[in-house]
């Protein structure tokens, strides 16, 4: 290796989220670190200004901010029996690049999974007994308690600043919170944003049937906030251009805003952008990290040696980086046999939309990405699924984000897709259509997973990663059924057509349904069925934490990224506490 | 041209584009050749396809103009002769084959390719089968040429009919819709038909005023830069 | 409950809003408004200001941003000594008046000499240590304003933009949304202000925006059979035409597979933004209030009408704030822009911020039937 830079104590693979909090951390406990972004810097000023960012073609159907397809994408197929064919343009999820990762396009919904969510299995076997789990679901507990996790998700949704109303305080159940929230110890740092009308049409309705409405926790923030870290952000404008964007306002939680200068001030850390790291480097023992090996922006390969080396890339390029660097037993399905790619889960979504008379101006351009109101009554096991059949459930809200138009421009069912008529019903609806989400958890099931492709090849001549997904019968009728309760509360929102019908097979990779890939190197307690331990420590190799929605044994019904804050600080917490001090296993396998 | 017949095209030769039915369009139509010679990838042969097709999928009518007079062939020339067109962000390593639904894009083609092997095609079937330009068609027999090839199972030099004419139509509404720096949305009617206010956007004071009436006119990107507007 | 007068004002409402923006028409408005006498004196005849005594331009202004200025300042949401103590003393009609007058003025400006290279920057882009975002995201192009709450910056005095950032910075100004200009204001140091407000000096103010911009409008919610509820009676129509919803939050398309079509239910009446649902509409509602039982409602001042009108016969009913009511029969205008009619007072009364966003009359509870009655009995008001 004729490019072998110093040893540092630490390497970060990906400066987004994990990138951020961990370098912060590990530079503040005096650890020389160095970050590796593929991608390119990029900062509020003056790369996410106005007008500019305000462009749907470039950033929202052009993807300026996400992954170069061209050079990496995945493998798609429905089932081991089929072959699996390259994602040749993203369509149905949208990973991010460059500097601040996701967290720079992302809409900024901010939630905690709840205790149950954590203790799947368990819970499900308690409550509803040993025979409820149909054999196809691969469901495992987290082996963290929400109680546990909840200083962390606390420091995260402070750090971030995010705008909610609890639910649940020290166990006192506030009305108007979420109510099925596990106890929190304080309230959101900010109150909700303002609520948008067809949120309130919303939660009318919600409440005449006996929900719980509440506003949607957002990181797009309802007033100015200075955080623990003396970050100042600024109150959200409601633009309509958050989620596939970059915020011109300072307005919307991303490293950038909340703690990425302060890293990039520390003279302990060193960011190093447009290196793509190939592989993390094993010793012979194959049991412990010396580095990672990149190709950084001229082209030149460049071997960095660390002491401890974080994986903090998307999702499912960690668990691609393992599989690439021979870390961890790959997943087989036929067998069941192996960890590294098992229990890949996503998202489970339907919209119903209300078409209403057009005296009801829904006006969906004046959205943020995490404002609305919803209802987790239908969330996780926030209700009885003893007779129903699945396990699992969505949160239904009215959490429109924007009425950018080449997006949106819903029509009726039955309206042809162009022609006079078309144009008729685009100018008749775009003001006067409210949308619902329904946002389903994914369970994990055997053939759901994630594995290297024997064909296609990435542009540095590596094998992209291969996605086998398609909807599991238990998610199927979870939608069916949420989908269904999420049309009554729909009809009396007062419009004069409902329309919606719940997910269906095939999974269709050309149809963005969202950006929550998880699983592939899932957390756990037994190394024969997990990557990781409970610190997202590698069982295999223990001076590497791999630290993402990776980690996730299946999805819940709730948006990933609150839990994975929470995870990152738990993580970076036991690192700097216990792993610092006595480098090696922090449980014993 | 299977569901066009001999006797309509005879009569499409003394048709008037839909176009120049609607008051005040015919200088705009006007405008819109004009520009033709200013094309920087479609030939003279594949816009006198593009122009009226586009006008079929969003015609001017009572509500205003339509994609013609919002120079949406203007913007899809500029996308295909561009780096979309010759297939940024497209993965495009072998081995091709076709996938099963569900599975995407998988055809070899950058979306330049894909337009002019489907519009050589379809020249060249048109040359054959009507005695006038697609444009001069009665309107009813324009539709039925474009649902035909929307129908699929017709193949335009290597390319599905479907998956030409999704193409087309997505690029249609792209151009219909975004921000008028793209050459298309000409005069932001795009934006005007549907009421949506454009770039500029701080909708603080208004979006808890539940069901107002906002009717700011729309606001582009190049507004200010004296490049639009 | 209010349900069935609004819906006898639904058909007015609706067509005014449907009317797209007027831009100004004609010339704009030279006669001064008597109630613009007072504002002459210091911002010049047509708004255009008077920059070397400290008064600002306020020509072409958005009148919804006007309106609301002069509204804070008599609330003490933006303070000014004597700007408060004027606010204070003026009607909801003339401040509408006022509004109006001024934001239609094109008046001359003669824009100071280009600013300097950093007031450019930090307007267009901002200053990414200073954290602080470019101005022209939210005051648009060349500072042209964002109509209809956010003003232009264009072609404005230097030491009045100063001023008015220190306003921002010391908390005497609170007024914008979200509280957004006080973190801008304290972010920029004194000489990033001198830059940014000479940059904004330098530039040519713009022409008068169109008014009407903003409307309130009274919703249509689940009313009665409509075209598209007919064609949809039934429920799960297999095989319906797919990919046809176009468009989600931010998604492409629906979910695919059968459609779910579902009637709207005869049963939710209208809900109203700011109530609670409304489960049964009342039947055969009453259309003609009872003036004596109306005098009586004023008069027991349990809704507080006397503490803001002077009301001819009611005993202490001589407020100032909102306009007297004597002779209300013989006016044009409800609130100066609603037809003066029976069945408009009375929808005007029970909500009339949602009639007359502008408003400054508060919603005060009234029941239909109440409401009714007042409005006929105003009708009988002489003097």
């Amino acid at each position: 290796m004729s490019n072998r830079r110093d040893e540092v104590d630490a390497v970060l693979i990906g400066v987004g989220l994990v990138g951020t909090v961990l370098g912060r951390e590990l530079t503040k406990a005096g650890l020389r670190v160095v970050g590796l972004e593929r991608g390119e810097p990029r900062n509020t000023v003056p790369d996410f200004q106005g007008p500019a960012m305000h462009d749907e073609l470039r950033y929202a159907v052009r993807l300026a901010l996400m992954q170069d397809a061209s050079r990496e994408t995945v493998t798609f197929r429905h089932s081991p029996r089929d072959t699996a064919l390259p994602v040749r343009r993203w369509a149905s999820f949208l990973p991010g690049t460059g500097l601040g990762g996701a967290l720079v396009h992302w809409n900024g919904q901010m939630f905690r999974f709840q205790d149950h969510d954590f203790r799947m299995r368990s819970h499900t076997i308690e409550r509803y007994g040993k025979d409820f789990l149909a054999p196809e679901l691969a469901i495992q507990d987290w082996g963290v308690t929400a109680a546990e996790l909840e200083p962390y998700f606390d420091r995260f949704e402070y750090l971030l600043g995010v705008s909610g109303k609890a639910g649940n305080i020290q166990g006192r159940k506030i009305p108007g919170g979420n109510v099925f929230e596990d106890p929190r110890s304080r309230d959101y740092p900010t109150p909700p944003q303002k609520e948008p009308y067809g949120s309130a049409l919303f939660r009318r309705a919600a409440l005449e049937l006996g929900y719980h409405p509440y506003p949607q926790p957002s990181a797009n923030l309802s007033q100015p906030y200075t955080n623990p870290e003396g970050m100042r952000l600024n109150s959200c404008v409601f633009c309509g251009f958050c989620e596939r964007f970059g915020c011109e306002h300072f307005a919307k939680s991303s490293p950038q805003t909340v703690l990425l200068p302060r890293l990039l001030a520390d003279p302990n850390f060193e960011l190093r952008t447009g290196c793509q790291v190939l592989r993390i480097n094993l010793d012979d023992t194959r049991r412990r990290a010396t580095g990672v090996t990149y190709i950084d922006p001229r082209g030149v390969e460049v071997e960095q040696p660390a002491t401890l080396v974080i994986l903090g890339a998307y999702s499912y390029n960690n668990v691609r980086l393992l599989l690439l660097s021979g870390i961890g037993e790959p997943y087989d399905p036929r067998t069941g046999k192996g960890v590294v790619g098992r229990n890949y889960a996503y998202q489970t979504m339907s919209y119903p939309q209300v078409f209403y008379d057009e005296s009801v101006n829904i006006n969906p351009f004046m959205r943020s990405g995490a404002n609305g109101t919803m209802i987790a009554d239908f969330a996780g096991d926030n209700f009885d699924h003893g007779p129903l059949g699945f396990v699992g459930g969505a949160y239904i809200g009215e959490i429109m984000t924007n009425g950018r138009p080449i997006g949106f421009h819903p029509t009726p069912p039955g309206t042809p897709s162009w022609g006079s008529k078309w144009k008729r019903a685009v100018a008749r609806h775009y003001n006067h259509t409210s949308t619902v989400n329904v946002h389903g958890s994914s369970v994990a099931t055997r053939y759901n997973y994630l594995d290297l492709d024997p064909t296609y090849k990435d542009a540095w001549g590596l094998p992209l990663l291969r996605m086998t997904f398609d909807f599991p019968e238990n998610d199927l009728r979870m939608s069916a059924f949420c989908t269904e309760k999420t049309v009554e509360i729909a009809r009396i929102m007062g419009g004069q057509l409902v329309a919606g019908s719940p997910r269906t097979r095939p999974y269709d990779v050309t149809e963005y349904q969202t950006t929550h890939n998880t699983g592939g190197a899932i957390m756990g307690t037994d190394p024969a069925t997990s990557v990781v331990n409970r610190y997202l420590q590698s069982w295999d190799v223990p001076n590497l934490f791999v630290i993402g929605a990776c980690a996730y044994p299946q999805n819940a019904s709730y948006n990933p990224t609150g839990t994975l804050g929470a995870l990152t600080y738990w993580a970076a917490d036991a690192i700097v506490t216990r792993y610092l001090k006595a480098p090696g296993p922090l449980v014993s396998a | 041209m299977a569901n066009v017949s001999r006797r309509a095209f005879l009569q499409g030769a003394g048709a008037v584009a839909v176009a120049l039915t609607v008051p005040g369009c015919d200088r705009l139509t006007r405008q819109v050749e004009g520009r033709r010679a200013s094309y920087s990838f479609f030939s003279a042969d594949e816009a006198a396809f593009i122009e009226p097709a586009v006008a079929r999928l969003i015609p001017a009518d009572e509500l205003g103009p339509g994609a013609l007079e919002a120079d949406v062939p203007v913007f899809i020339d500029r996308q295909l002769a561009g780096a979309w067109g010759a297939g940024a962000g497209l993965y495009r390593a072998g081995p091709w084959r076709a996938g099963q639904p569900g599975q995407g894009y998988q055809l070899p083609f950058t979306p330049a390719e894909l337009f002019r092997k489907a519009l050589r095609a379809i020249h060249e079937e048109l040359a054959r089968t009507a005695p006038d330009s697609f444009g001069a068609l009665p309107t009813a027999d324009q539709d039925a040429y474009l649902q035909a090839l929307e129908k699929g199972g017709r193949d335009l030099g290597g390319v599905p009919s479907e998956e030409f004419f999704a193409s087309l139509l997505e690029l249609t509404v792209e151009g219909f819709f975004s921000d008028p720096v793209y050459g298309g949305n000409r005069d932001m009617v795009g934006w005007k038909l549907v009421g949506f206010p454009g770039a500029y956007a701080n909708y603080y004071e208004f979006v808890d005023q539940h069901g107002v009436a906002f009717r700011r006119p729309p606001v582009s990107l190049g507004q200010g830069a004296g490049e639009v507007g | 409950m209010r349900a069935a007068v609004a819906a006898g004002l639904s058909v007015l409402l609706a067509t005014a809003a449907a009317a797209q923006p007027a831009p100004p028409s004609g010339s704009p408005p030279t006669e001064v408004p008597p109630v613009a006498q007072q504002c002459v004196a210091c911002h010049r005849g047509r708004g255009q200001g008077n920059p070397a005594a400290g008064f600002p331009r306020i020509a072409a202004q958005p009148e919804y941003y006007l309106a609301k200025q002069l509204r804070d300042y008599a609330s003490g949401r933006r303070r000014h000594p004597v700007m408060e103590s004027m606010a204070r003393a003026l009607s909801e009609q003339d401040i509408t008046t006022l509004a109006t007058f001024f934001s239609r003025q094109e008046a001359p400006a003669t824009p100071a000499p280009r600013g300097p290279e950093r007031g450019r920057v930090l307007a267009a882009m901002g200053d990414a240590r200073r954290q602080v975002q470019g101005c022209a995201n939210c005051h648009g192009p060349d500072g042209g304003g964002q109509p209809p709450a956010i003003p232009y910056l264009a072609g404005l005095d230097a030491r009045y933009l100063a001023s008015a950032i220190d306003a921002w910075k010391s908390g005497a100004r609170r007024n914008d949304g979200g509280g957004q200009m006080l973190t801008v204001a304290r972010a920029l140091s004194a000489e990033d202000i001198a830059a940014v407000t000479a940059h904004y000096a330098g530039l040519k103010p713009p022409a008068p925006p169109p008014s009407g911009l903003v409307r309130l409008v009274r919703p249509r919610l689940s009313g009665g059979p409509a075209p598209m509820a007919s064609q949809s009676a039934g429920a799960a129509i297999a095989g319906a035409e797919q990919g046809a919803t176009s468009g989600g939050a931010t998604h492409g398309r629906g979910a695919s597979g059968p459609e779910t079509r579902v009637p709207p239910e005869g049963g939710p009446a209208p809900v109203e933004a700011g109530e609670p649902s409304v489960v049964a509409a009342p039947s055969r509602p009453p259309t003609v209030g009872d003036p004596a039982r109306g005098r009586a409602i004023v008069a027991s001042g349990r809704y507080g009408c006397v503490a803001c009108h002077s009301i001819p016969g009611i005993r202490g009913a001589n407020g100032v704030v909102g306009p007297p009511l004597g002779r209300m029969a013989e006016r044009g205008f409800i609130a100066g822009q609603l037809p003066n009619r029976r069945d408009v007072l009375a929808a005007f009364l029970l909500d009339p911020p949602a009639l007359v966003p502008s408003t400054g009359m508060p919603d005060t509870g009234l029941s239909r039937e109440e409401a009714l009655h007042i409005a006929a009995y105003l009708y009988t008001l002489e003097r």
